[in-house]
């Protein structure tokens, strides 16, 4: 198992998808931090101000594509040059070449989260020289979305698995974004609709729009339904490859 | 010409199992998604017929923020997904030696994208007005504002479009051009919240200069709007670096050797 994922790293390695792990959550804490610096008078809770304008469109959109772009370069090069047939010729089994996929990506999804926690850092304390101390609130909601996160790269992995094409899993990410606000902002169509979707769960874990913490029952909720999902979508992904090997 | 029609013709065969309309389909859902969430907002509905809350505008306006935000994604989707089936297989060999030039393969294939993006935009705005209309504008279209920010979109997806189109041919790893996209919409939202100065050399942002309302104190704690003069600079500038990316691009990828 450590082997694939090793193996899986040795693919990602030379793939120019570490500049765009640098840039996204870079731009993301770039443009947060305007619209922080432009609405001061406004905005009087440092940290926590700051937190809700980083991490807006970051959650709501590019994190989710950053890792479905991740995924698509992943299982690009196994549509390539029929890589397809050597995969299902080595002696490991569905199940770990799958997990392998998604452990690697998760990683790769991990260092985007701690490379935009210490952007945030570092526009707080040294540019906007925040007084108040870091709020330790931060390292839950980022820790929280990068769990929910696995469930997002099961399911692009799943998605990118089954098309081909590099760019159609991303836009179909656009589109679950999209779909995923939707289910979070109209609460009146049920406060659990939020459950129901990788997606929406993100936004609700990264906690942009409500810097209180929640309650240990919505977490756990969002915890069960990260598990489900995944473990839904790696099912699918075992029998999508049974499939492919027919 | 008529080797062209056919030419074209064959192209858009290839097209048909790529199913770019589905992926038109997923954005024009997006699109008017946003513009519906705008229309059935409660503040926007009790002045929806007031002469100074510019109703038309308003929807306008968040339509042009879904472009900023969607539009270099869907852009650089289909630029990839044209290039792509090439890659496969190595096509670009079985055309060169089907008769068909580098030139006439990268004018045919932009073609053939450009005229169903037109389409879907035109669709667009004809859906737009469905929607301002459904939900009950009374008002008359402001049909000269409406048309000048439909071409001038128009003109701002081509001088994109061409960038990832470029991309996209040159380089078999579409993880460029994807990226590039989603660092154009941040880059786009930035531009938003920068003064106009700056953000008028950020091409991405170019759909949100074409809002023509802005917010203006009318008193404490009281806001209004204010018509602003149409903008046309991004439909010239935009349409100037279109033409300029396409050629140099088309005289680029001549050279190479695919």
């Amino acid at each position: 198992m450590m082997n694939l994922i090793r193996i899986e790293f040795m693919k990602l390695k030379k793939s120019n998808i570490w500049t765009s792990a640098v840039i996204i959550p870079m731009i993301s804490v770039f443009l947060g931090s305007g619209n922080y610096y432009l609405n001061r008078e406004i905005l009087k809770s440092e940290w926590y101000s700051l937190w809700t304008q980083v991490s807006l469109f970051y959650g709501f959109f590019f994190y989710t594509i950053t890792i479905a772009i991740i995924c698509s370069y992943s299982w690009r090069m196994e549509h390539k040059d029929n890589n397809w047939n050597r995969i299902l010729a080595l002696p490991y089994s569905y199940l770990q070449l799958i997990i392998s996929k998604i452990v690697s990506i998760s990683i790769v999804s991990l260092c985007i989260q701690a490379i935009f926690l210490i952007f945030y850092y570092v526009t707080g304390k040294f540019v906007f020289g925040f007084k108040t101390e870091f709020p330790p609130e931060v390292f839950i909601w980022v820790g929280i979305s990068w769990i929910i996160s696995i469930s997002v790269c099961s399911m692009q992995s799943f998605i990118s698995m089954n098309i081909k094409s590099f760019s159609v899993p991303v836009g179909i990410a656009l589109f679950l974004c999209f779909i995923g606000i939707g289910f979070y902002v109209f609460k009146g169509l049920g406060e659990n609709l939020v459950y129901f979707l990788p997606n929406s769960l993100l936004i609700k874990g990264m906690s942009s729009n409500e810097t209180e913490m929640l309650k240990v029952s919505e977490y756990i909720k969002m915890l069960i339904s990260t598990l489900l999902f995944t473990v839904f979508f790696i099912y699918l992904s075992i029998i999508s490859i049974k499939k492919i090997r027919n | 010409m008529i080797n062209k029609i056919k030419k074209f013709s064959v192209e858009n065969k290839k097209y048909r199992h790529l199913y770019l309309s589905l992926i038109f389909l997923l954005f024009l859902f997006m699109d008017m998604g946003i513009v519906i969430m705008t229309a059935l907002d409660s503040n926007f509905q009790s002045t929806i017929n007031k002469p100074e809350s510019y109703s038309w505008l308003q929807l306008i306006n968040s339509y042009l923020i879904a472009k900023t935000i969607f539009m270099p994604t869907l852009l650089a989707v289909i630029t990839s997904r044209v290039a792509d089936i090439e890659n496969r297989g190595d096509m670009w060999k079985v055309l060169k030696t089907s008769g068909w030039t580098m030139e006439e393969i990268f004018d045919i294939k932009f073609l053939s994208i450009f005229l169903k993006y037109i389409i879907f935009q035109i669709l667009e705005g004809i859906l737009l007005v469905l929607v301002g209309r459904k939900v009950g504008i009374t008002m008359p279209i402001p049909v000269e504002r409406l048309t000048v920010t439909l071409i001038s979109i128009i003109a701002i997806s081509f001088a994109i479009m061409t960038i990832h189109y470029f991309l996209a041919m040159r380089y078999e790893n579409q993880l460029i051009g994807l990226a590039l996209s989603v660092c154009g919409s941040l880059s786009g939202i930035i531009g938003i919240l920068l003064p106009f100065g700056i953000s008028r050399f950020i091409l991405y942002s170019y759909y949100a200069h074409l809002i023509s309302t802005e917010f203006v104190k009318t008193g404490k704690d009281q806001w209004g709007l204010k018509l602003v003069p149409m903008r046309l600079y991004p439909l010239l500038v935009s349409a100037l670096l279109g033409i300029f990316v396409f050629v140099w691009s088309r005289r680029k990828l001549k050279k190479l050797d695919f």
